[in-house]
């Protein structure tokens, strides 16, 4: 389990106070836009600071949005060769989140007597994402690949965007992170997942906020 | 007074018959009723994003909001509206991360919002349509941890109609802003944890009927 970085950045606020000399500069984040703090190889996916945000319509009207988090994988990634990079990761979606109980219960209700559930049905499956090809331009990539959900397997594309390379701070446990922006959209029918459509969207955008650390 | 969650509704719907080809509600500007709306706690959200270390962006909702608004298509720069969200119900996908966001620190005082934080609450002080007749700015206070500062919302309508399951005449906004947190007062971890926050706004108000508006 990953502890929650922001207690320990208590410890290292207190451990500011003791240091007045670094008080006159602004204070740096360890992550940089800089793609030479990458050094290459295979990262694990900080599973405390990766998530899945997904957002449909309702009805028409909103948006709706609720996150996938906790989730874990491995990165492969060589900075002078990312056409070759590979990610493989998976998604607890038992633990979806969102910001009313009700929904998420029903998110997770129980198939009913036809063995059908709404949506994910209780105790559903990890969803899985596994990249099959990566498309790299710059600071963007695309990454074309497998989703597995609720027991079915579709092709999705990821549009991915370094966000920020660096070394934590040796009390935070000084592991080298890379972390990545993606977006994809799905069509949830396509998945099995076709309940309240169209009034609860089909098309379901995922944000997708990517730690990854070795 | 909460809403049933509308979701569960639609078990009904689907129950009963096959459900209509679209959703109810055309993101046509023009089927927007004048009048006084009250926010549809179980389908707005502020959603928060923000820099972590430099090295990804964390998400998370606040849910449950409430809130009036006053609307005339036809003179929208008077229109007004005002918001109260439960900072307590803060939501995450990490308990030991929404455990912190309420949680007095070692010295009794909150690193973020502290137990039992008071309700946040926006208020519109100058509404300035869009030239695309979809759009506005809308100028307004937001009261946060204790502190008052302003904030610009850039909002876009999304939809508008009669939820064909509450019968009740509905229309939904995005918005987005960006704030710095210290403003509030909340500058726990900075830099670690990013100073300006992004937030995405979805709100969907009913109208209420005019013999209950005054």
């Amino acid at each position: 389990m990953t502890k929650p970085i922001l207690i320990a950045l208590g410890a290292a606020a207190a451990l500011t106070l003791t240091l007045p000399l670094t008080a006159q500069t602004a204070p740096k984040t360890p992550g940089s836009k800089s793609t030479t703090a990458i050094t290459g190889g295979t990262y694990t996916a900080d599973a405390g600071h990766t998530m899945v945000v997904w957002t449909l319509d309702h009805l028409g009207f909103t948006p709706y949005s609720g996150i996938f988090g906790d989730i874990t994988g491995t990165l492969t990634l060589d900075p002078k060769n990312p056409a070759a990079a590979k990610v493989d990761v998976t998604i607890p979606v038992s633990k979806v989140t969102t910001a009313s109980a009700g929904l998420t219960k029903h998110l997770l209700k129980p198939a009913g007597e036809n063995g059908k559930a709404d949506f994910f049905g209780a105790a559903p499956a990890d969803a899985r994402f596994v990249s099959k090809h990566v498309i790299a331009k710059g600071m963007k990539a695309t990454i074309h690949g497998d989703l597995t959900l609720n027991g079915v397997t579709k092709p999705i594309t990821i549009e991915a965007t370094f966000y920020g390379a660096g070394k934590a701070p040796a009390m935070m446990g000084g592991k080298e992170n890379v972390g990545f922006t993606g977006k994809a959209t799905i069509m949830r029918s396509q998945f099995g997942i076709g309940y309240g459509i169209p009034m609860v969207g089909d098309a379901v955008t995922l944000d997708i906020m990517a730690g990854f650390q070795k | 007074m909460i809403p049933r969650p509308l979701i569960a509704a639609l078990a009904l719907l689907s129950g009963a018959s096959a459900l209509p080809a679209a959703p109810p509600a055309a993101p046509d500007p023009t089927g927007i009723v004048a009048g006084t709306y009250q926010a549809d706690p179980t389908h707005t959200l502020v959603g928060w994003r923000v820099n972590h270390m430099g090295f990804n962006d964390y998400f998370g909702l606040f849910g449950s909001i409430t809130g009036t608004l006053v609307l005339d298509p036809a003179k929208l720069a008077v229109s007004r509206v005002s918001m109260r969200i439960p900072v307590g119900k803060v939501t995450t996908a990490n308990a030991g991360l929404t455990g912190a966001l309420l949680r007095p620190n070692t010295v009794g005082k909150a690193d973020y919002f502290g137990p039992r934080p008071a309700d946040a609450v926006f208020v519109s002080t100058k509404v300035t349509p869009g030239a695309d007749g979809r759009s506005a700015m809308i100028e307004g206070k937001l009261t946060l941890n204790g502190k008052t500062a302003p904030v610009t919302i850039a909002a876009t309508f999304a939809g508008a109609g009669k939820n064909p399951i509450t019968r009740k005449q509905t229309v939904g906004f995005h918005g987005t802003t960006t704030i710095n947190r210290t403003d509030w007062g909340l500058s726990a971890d900075i830099p670690m944890v990013g100073t300006s926050v992004d937030l995405s706004i979805s709100a969907a108000f009913e109208l209420v009927p005019p013999s209950k508006a005054n």
